[in-house]
């Protein structure tokens, strides 16, 4: 394993490496050089001396930003490679010591398989910021979420109208979702004769979508409700279909 | 009679004032440099998308909102917005200036109308006011932030705020018996020592003669640090061998009486 500082050209590959490793996840912005020069390289706290590289064979295979300021905006391991992670952080505390910081941050994936490493040499979890959500275009975002599960609606044939409760500022109250021979059209508005009803919340329906409320029990509660009754089951598949099943991960650099 | 407050776009001589609020409220933030950086110089920076509330020419709040593409599953990128920086400066504070910046932008923006708007803060701040002015909710988990301590500088300050408050007897007699010395290890991080008396708190520079010496991972002191569920973590902590204590059972209770205090000067900006 060798750990190098960054050059001028390596910003392609680095971002390879994020979007790669991060590749199962959502909820950060996908690096392509200019971004990742900017976001990294130009942050006021960076220096370019506080940006390792790690290689194994010639490889790169994991790098980590570390600020002047306690914060390793990105760290970063291909496969979770557990020697990588270890050298990386090594070089981090020890460029750290000389800014006499108090402490070090980083973000992580919840699920990477390299944490124990930062807990061997002193890192704790903490509490921190979380990531919020909202949308001003629910037709919009259905319409983004519908285009890769275009296979799921082959095979249903619905006209859904949309009425949102409780909308904020500027969010339209209802859009419609036409789903004929396999093409899908949204559209903000009301539907003049849709064949299923819904009517919910604005924050239930992004709950559903983002994953942290149950269909079941908001169709239960009252606060989801359906017209006719015989096509709950549609829209469940539709919501189920939707919804947003996989991990978010933000770095540290997406934060600040 | 104030003059009104107007809600308008951001134009290049305000940027100072500006900055300045920002980099005042956000304290955490590298001052005079952060600012630029992440708007001016941003690639997707937009004087536009940028709110600011004026009252008789003084800029007294401000609202950015930064383009960015994000990705929500693992196939699938949006168009969407940063929620960033809002800021309104002290005195105009809890009057609705927050909430009219945020509809301005909307309102500004409304053909735009981005598929997503994200945001980073803490929960209470989302369920009072962003959640009631904009309808966030949670993003999908997935992301653990860890921190190592390197040393408890800024614990001086806050021992230096908790004694203020003992001064003004906020905490009345609950300190009025104490007369204890506890030493804190999290694993692979230098040793914190606290004196707890009457007077309140002191950092003591030796461990040596600390009447109760608490050694465990950083996690497991953070969790208790932060108060989850304290006790059960810390049963579950020394259980498992996790959190380790060494003292006299009476000053291991007396530790575990006066952990509100320890919560007090720790749960603070403690790193």
């Amino acid at each position: 394993m060798n750990v190098r500082t960054v050059r001028d050209g390596d910003e392609p590959a680095i971002a390879e490496l994020f979007n790669e490793a991060y590749g199962k996840y959502g909820g950060f912005v996908p690096r392509t050089a200019e971004y990742w020069r900017w976001c990294c390289l130009e942050r006021p706290d960076v220096n370019s001396d506080g940006i390792f590289l790690a290689y194994e064979d010639d490889k790169l295979c994991g790098y980590a930003v570390v600020g002047s300021s306690g914060n390793i905006w990105e760290f970063c391991v291909a496969e979770n490679n557990k020697e990588a992670a270890e050298a990386l952080m090594f070089q981090a505390l020890n460029y750290l010591e000389q800014f006499g910081v108090s402490y070090v941050n980083v973000s992580i994936p919840m699920d990477a398989g390299y944490a124990d490493i930062l807990r061997k040499v002193g890192f704790g979890e903490v509490l921190a910021k979380e990531m919020f959500v909202t949308t001003l275009s629910p037709a919009k975002l259905i319409e983004a979420l519908v285009t890769s599960k275009r296979d799921f609606f082959a095979k249903l044939e619905e006209d859904f109208g949309f009425k949102l409760r409780e909308v904020p500022f500027g969010v339209s109250e209802e859009f419609l979702v036409k789903i004929h021979e396999a093409s899908v059209c949204v559209a903000e508005g009301s539907a003049p004769n849709p064949s299923v009803y819904v009517e919910l919340g604005f924050q239930d329906f992004l709950s559903i979508l983002f994953n942290h409320s149950s269909l079941t029990r908001l169709f239960l509660s009252g606060k989801m409700k359906v017209k006719p009754l015989r096509k709950v089951s549609s829209v469940f598949s539709f919501f189920s279909n939707l919804r947003l099943t996989n991990s978010w991960f933000f770095p540290l650099s997406d934060f600040i | 009679m104030s003059s009104p407050i107007i809600y308008r776009t951001l134009r290049e001589k305000d940027e100072e004032a500006v900055k300045r609020l920002v980099e005042s409220t956000f304290l955490f933030l590298p001052m005079g440099r952060f600012w630029d950086w992440k708007y001016l110089r941003n690639p997707g920076f937009d004087r536009s998308l940028v709110a600011v509330a004026e009252e008789g020419g003084k800029i007294v709040g401000c609202n950015h909102w930064l383009p960015r593409k994000v990705k929500i599953t693992d196939s699938i990128v949006v168009d969407s917005m940063l929620g960033a920086n809002i800021a309104v400066a002290p005195e105009y504070r809890k009057k609705g200036v927050g909430r009219e910046l945020i509809y301005f932008l909307r309102s500004q923006h409304i053909a735009k109308k981005p598929s997503l708007m994200y945001m980073f803060t803490d929960s209470e701040l989302r369920k009072h006011f962003h959640a009631p002015v904009a309808g966030y909710v949670p993003a999908p988990g997935g992301t653990v932030w860890y921190r190592k301590i390197l040393n408890w500088n800024k614990v001086k300050t806050s021992v230096a705020d908790f004694n203020e408050r003992v001064k003004r007897r906020e905490f009345g007699d609950r300190l009025a018996q104490v007369d204890l010395t506890i030493a804190i290890k999290p694993l692979n991080t230098p040793t914190l020592c606290l004196h707890l008396s009457k007077e309140g708190a002191e950092i003591i520079p030796s461990a040596e003669n600390a009447d109760v010496k608490i050694s465990s991972y950083g996690a497991v002191f953070s969790k208790v640090k932060n108060g989850h569920n304290g006790t059960w973590i810390l049963i579950r902590a020394l259980l498992t061998g996790r959190l380790k204590l060494k003292g006299s059972l009476r000053k291991i209770w007396a530790v575990y009486r006066n952990m509100w205090a320890f919560r007090e000067i720790l749960s603070g900006r403690v790193t």
